[in-house]
């Protein structure tokens, strides 16, 4: 099937658009909904990711902690993760 | 003559007699005897001579199967000699490579013990990572109420920066 050049062109900026807004958006996965002012000693604390929004998870698997997602990194400060790395440390 | 008693016709008559008697015995059977004794005789001696002929080729035979015996008898030790050194040998071979072979299956069946050891070793520190783990997070869940997870978000929070330098 051939698609019409301008349909597929419309078809690259939107994914660029979607990809771009994905990128922009910030995960804070905790126990419990964080409070507005939580978030924001957040984004101070993180001055680079001050300008992206912000989505908070709610996750009670992980038991404490955070732990936030931006672009392709991750930063893992869960109790889970934390418990994890302990376990790794053991078995080496 | 006659005065002495001798018949001379007589005589004569026997003279004549005993002549003819004399060639006729020796034509007709003195000399067939005679030949017939000689080539009796001669055929003796033939025979004679190849008694001994074959006398002395028996001998030559009994001889020279003798030799063969012994030529057969030093093959045959020979060839025992050598078949004794090739089994040696070949046994001697056999017991070697059996050897290596056992020595590569115990080797091999070492590093098996050693791998399987090791593997269960560490396995042992799996579940015994997954069991603490486990147990540690269910007491976490219990002990954590919201105002110890908010303290705690705060220290994360708080320390982020350093934490990310």
């Amino acid at each position: 099937m051939k698609i019409d050049f301008r349909l597929k062109e419309e078809l690259r900026k939107y994914l660029e658009k979607k990809i771009n807004e994905k990128k922009q958006i910030v995960k804070v996965i905790s126990v419990y909904p964080l409070t507005e002012a939580e978030i924001n000693q957040l984004r101070k604390s993180l001055p680079m990711l001050s300008e992206r929004k912000m989505v908070n998870i709610v996750d009670k698997s992980i038991i404490g902690g955070l732990i936030i997602k931006f672009d392709s990194q991750e930063i893992d400060l869960s109790i889970l993760g934390q418990l994890k790395n302990f376990k790794n440390l053991l078995i080496k | 003559m006659e005065s002495l008693g001798i018949d001379i016709k007589l005589l004569l008559a026997q003279i004549i007699n005993f002549t003819l008697f004399f060639f006729i015995f020796k034509k007709f059977i003195a000399t067939p005897f005679s030949n017939f004794l000689n080539e009796e005789k001669q055929k003796e001696i033939e025979k004679n001579e190849l008694l001994e002929k074959a006398k002395k080729r028996e001998e030559e035979l009994a001889l020279e199967e003798k030799k063969m015996r012994e030529k057969l008898q030093k093959e045959y030790e020979q060839s025992l000699r050598q078949m004794k050194e090739e089994i040696e040998e070949l046994r001697k071979k056999m017991l070697d490579q059996a050897k290596r072979e056992a020595e590569e299956i115990k080797n091999k069946s070492k590093l098996y013990l050693e791998e399987e050891k090791q593997k269960l070793a560490k396995e042992i520190k799996n579940k015994l990572g997954d069991l603490s783990l486990s147990i540690t997070e269910n007491f976490l869940k219990e002990f954590l109420n919201e105002d110890l997870q908010k303290k705690i978000n705060q220290n994360i929070i708080k320390n982020l920066t350093k934490k990310l330098n």
